[in-house]
């Protein structure tokens, strides 16, 4: 059960006497967490690195944080955030599998394929368009609409200028309506 | 975009999340990474056991295990080398609390004033206090034994501790404790008891710590008075845990202490455990041996506190360094091989670093490491040693790198690194087969010293490089070994002609001094016995260089996470279909049990079922129940809401259990015995918080067992009455719980006891 801001308050205060009770800010946003740097790397390994690293850091540091009226989550995804950085930093580039898309998008264009995901409940085939955005557009997307960050946290998030944000989100969805509409 | 087109679209994007979330497996895994660290096997020693899951410098760590482990049993490490080990384990487990670096003018005022005041007590207490260390396998490491003087009517004392490097003098104001400890030159804070006020506080009292310093109180949690046994003797024991980072870069530990006082709150002992390898290990223990009322005539409170305010030069603030080891309160016995005791001390809390140096040394910061990286994100600090001698004379260095594998020490034909793929420091060159560097020495705390010699044209220096293969951290002392000076160079642009020709007297002064028949050059290789001399203590200066976090690591924590920590269970119910129905302020759900484990269509009447004696903890974290294993042996389980877990207390067989139920402290005790046997009638006490504080490595996974119950249970025969007991209740008026024979507790009560003698 995902913590409100209030219990996520008292969860912190309890977690800086008492390091166990972090287990409950893990519970809530590690997955969260894994899912987004997954959805960046492709790579399951890594992302579950970056997850352990980005809660490990966090619980050495949690006496520094200072509770704000924003949920923790925020400050996890940008510890998540630099972790990828320093992933990719090594790596030297944004790992893209275009194999995989092109496998994904098939041969299917041309029908409905909106209706059909829903239908089926999966999403997997707009997660390749998705990841046929540029990166920028695929990590604002999936910020916002997976995690409901707004703009401005986004922009901190990802270390941007919010109109450039608000560009890549607005921009990527566009593409991702036209694609659908083939 | 068309508005619902949109809504769809964002609706799918956001179902498409799931695609990409861990399964079961990966997040068991994540957790483990998180939250469990790789236990030392002693603690202290961390820094070399830890070597050995580290395959990168496996070779090395069993070196140096092998080195420490032959110390250990020899018994030599007592008084020699590794006695930092001890001794810094010690400090750090004795004066838990932040140093907080004062004016001695201020301590010398509260030593003074503490004297005048006791000059007024007619009695005082003397009392003679045992600490003793334990290892983890429970041996004796370490005793020292102290003197405490103490006003008989207040908390206020003075005392004199002996550490094996010199005594520390600790002044209680009243209010808090003020440890002086003369080697760090630092004043400890430490705390003490209010006692609730209106009398002798009781089980179940919340007592608090008093402090200036609120970060203290922010580590200190599950404050908490029992009653109990201590050595035999009937206590109220004050008990707490407190876990914190001891310095930034560390994982909190928690520490777990019991305080023992006696029926008068008079304090007679004291036990510290902390974690190691998960688990709850005695470290420390405290015992008053001696206690007594002496005479205020008997003795002489200046000879007691030995303070000698003339000796104290200077009283500045600023200068608190030097003042503090001008304060001789007692005079300290500095190690045979270490340092003047009038030496410096360098500190640095950001990196937790500490070395000595001469009093005429000066030390200031520069600004990179590139003597001994290449790497400018790897320098961490550097400093320049000036031995004040001459602007002329080479400055000695000290770098701290991270990252083993960053250092490279280049010089104009040879480099010093550290090879991954030997594991070994070494010297190579592009035309000599390269060299493996011996171990050198080591420091007060055992690290291991490389010594290599390396430089160019101008200048040789011996570098000793201190790696902290855990840390992945390298300290390295860079030393002049020979040096050149050019007079034709300008020292001092704007003040060329005056700088040379200091220059050249200073060369004439060496060329005469070692009688070198020179005279008149711009340029000199100093002679290697000048540059000796001028650095003749950096032997001391490198193996007096502390890095505590190393040197005193403290075991690495294995949290085990809380979850649904903010969950309270309501009630416990069994269903018709034999589940125990659990309800929470926030869910209720079910539990298996063990009746109809064989009958899957088993219908169950809860009516006719001993597990409708499920029943919750007054904290709403346990929930305990009679079930049933293998068809027939009653047994005790409870239901954790923190762990989501439910884990079998006790078996008890065929016999019959005929109460249950917890007392305000979330003790739980259970009646049971053979019907119609009534000399094997009993009662059992389980310290459930005890006993779920260690989960989950007390636990037998597999069985979902307790797999030590012994120092958390108590079992208590109940005398023979002819009769079966039927039930228990607690009296909370007396404190006590009282046993029945019949439906109504209160008319056939036949047996009663304090909860001192049932709790574990």
């Amino acid at each position: 059960m995902p913590l409100n801001l209030s219990q996520e308050k008292d969860v912190i205060a309890k977690t800086k006497r008492d390091r166990r009770y972090f287990g409950l800010i893990f519970q809530s946003y590690a997955k969260a967490i894994y899912a987004y740097a997954y959805a960046l790397t492709k790579d399951k390994s890594v992302a579950e690195d970056i997850t352990a690293a980005t809660f490990s850091l966090a619980l050495d540091k949690i006496n520094d944080f200072s509770w704000q009226e924003v949920s923790i989550k925020y400050w996890l995804f940008q510890i998540a955030r630099n972790k990828l950085k320093a992933h990719w930093r090594d790596k030297n580039k944004l790992v893209f599998n275009h194999d995989l898309i092109d496998q994904q998008l098939g041969s299917e264009a041309g029908v409905d394929i909106l209706n059909r995901l829903i239908d089926q409940e999966t999403a997997d085939r707009l997660d390749a368009y998705i990841n046929q955005l540029p990166n920028l557009s695929a990590e604002v997307i999936r910020l916002k609409i997976w995690e409901e960050f707004d703009f401005n946290q986004i922009a901190r998030i990802t270390g941007k200028h919010l109109s450039t944000v608000k560009m890549a989100y607005y921009r990527g969805l566009a593409k991702l309506n036209d694609w659908l509409s083939i | 975009m068309d508005k619902n087109h949109k809504i769809k679209l964002v609706k799918a994007i956001k179902q498409s999340k799931s695609r990409y979330e861990p399964g079961q497996d990966t997040m068991a895994e994540i957790k483990r990474q998180v939250f469990v660290s790789t236990p030392p096997t002693r603690y202290g020693w961390r820094t070399f056991t830890a070597n050995f899951s580290q395959p990168a410098y496996g070779v090395a760590g069993l070196v140096v295990a092998a080195l420490v482990l032959a110390v250990a049993t020899s018994g030599w490490y007592r008084p020699a080398k590794l006695a930092g080990y001890i001794q810094q384990t010690f400090i750090f487990s004795f004066n838990k609390f932040l140093p907080l670096h004062m004016s001695i003018a201020y301590a010398a005022g509260q030593i003074q004033a503490e004297i005048n005041r006791l000059q007024d007590k007619s009695n005082l207490v003397h009392t003679v206090t045992r600490l003793i260390m334990y290892k983890p396998n429970g041996q004796v490491d370490q005793q020292i034994t102290y003197d405490l003087w103490q006003d008989n009517a207040s908390a206020r004392f003075k005392n004199i501790v002996e550490y094996a490097d010199g005594p520390v003098v600790q002044v209680n104001d009243g209010f808090n404790r003020w440890d002086l400890d003369i080697k760090d030159k630092t004043l400890n804070v430490e705390h003490y008891v209010n006692v609730p006020a209106g009398g002798q506080p009781k089980a179940g009292d919340q007592v608090k710590l008093l402090s200036q310093f609120q970060q203290i109180l922010d580590h200190q949690t599950d404050l908490k008075i029992n009653q109990g046994k201590y050595n035999g003797r009937p206590v109220l024991i004050l008990s707490f845990s407190d876990d914190r980072a001891w310095r930034d870069k560390d994982k909190p530990q928690t520490l777990y202490y019991e305080y023992y006082f006696d029926a008068d709150f008079k304090f007679i002992g004291q036990k510290t455990w902390r974690l190691i390898g998960g688990q709850k290990t005695l470290t420390e223990e405290m015992v008053i041996d001696k206690y007594e009322i002496i005479k205020r005539d008997q003795t002489d409170l200046d000879k007691i506190f030995k303070f000698d305010r003339s000796q104290t030069e200077d009283l500045k603030v600023t200068e608190v360094y030097r003042d503090a080891v001008s304060l001789e309160v007692m005079t300290p016995t500095p190690p045979p091989t270490g340092p003047q005791s009038d030496w410096q001390t360098y500190i640095n809390d950001r990196y937790q670093i500490k070395f000595k140096y001469p009093d005429n040394y000066a030390i200031s910061q520069n600004s990179n490491c590139t003597g001994v990286t290449n790497n400018p994100d790897a320098c961490l600090l550097t400093l320049i040693l000036d031995p004040n001698i001459s602007q002329f004379v080479p400055k000695a260095h000290f770098y701290l790198v991270q990252g083993i594998d960053k250092v490279l020490i280049s010089g104009q034909i040879f480099i010093i690194k550290f090879d991954t793929k030997q594991k070994s420091w070494i010297v190579t060159s592009g035309t000599q087969p390269q060299k493996v560097l011996p171990v050198w020495g080591r420091t007060l705390l055992g690290q291991e010293i490389i010594m290599a010699e390396n430089g160019g044209s101008q200048i040789y220096n011996n570098y000793y490089i201190i790696p902290d293969y855990e840390e992945n951290e390298v300290a390295v002392f860079a030393f002049p070994k020979n040096f050149k000076v050019y007079c034709t160079q300008a020292m001092y642009p704007n003040h060329l002609e005056l700088s040379r020709a200091r220059c050249k007297q200073f060369i004439k002064q060496i060329v005469d001094q070692y009688d070198l028949g020179d005279d008149g050059d711009d340029i000199l290789w100093l002679p290697d016995e000048y540059i000796q001399s001028v650095y003749a203590q950096a032997d001391k200066i490198i193996k007096n260089f502390q890095n505590p976090l190393s040197g005193m690591s403290q075991s690495a924590p294995t949290y085990e996470p809380i979850i649904g920590a903010n969950e309270k269970i309501i009630s416990g119910q069994l269903t018709n279909d034999c589940k125990l129905k659990v309800v929470t302020n926030q869910q209720t759900f079910l539990l298996p049990t063990g009746y109809g484990q064989d009958d899957l269509n088993l219908k169950c009447n809860p009516a006719n079922y001993r597990l409708v004696q499920a029943t919750v903890s007054n904290s709403g974290k346990y929930l305990a129940f009679i079930d049933i294993d293998g068809g027939i042996d009653a047994s005790i389980k409870v239901y954790s809401i923190e762990h989501g877990d439910t884990v079998t207390l006790n078996n008890f067989g065929t016999s019959g259990i005929f109460g249950v139920l917890f007392l305000p402290n979330d003790a739980l005790m259970v009646g049971s015995g053979f019907k119609g046997v009534y000399d094997e009638q009993f009662v059992t006490a389980f310290d459930i918080n005890a006993l779920f504080s260690n989960y989950p490595v007390n636990i037998d996974k597999t069985a979902m067992l307790f797999t030590d119950l012994s120092s958390h249970q108590k079992v208590v025969r109940l005398p023979d009455i002819g009769r079966d007991y039927t039930g228990l209740e607690y009296d909370q008026t007396k404190n006590q719980l009282n046993l029945f024979t019949e439906s109504s507790p209160s008319a056939d009560t036949v047996q009663a006891y304090e909860l001192e003698e049932l709790l574990p």
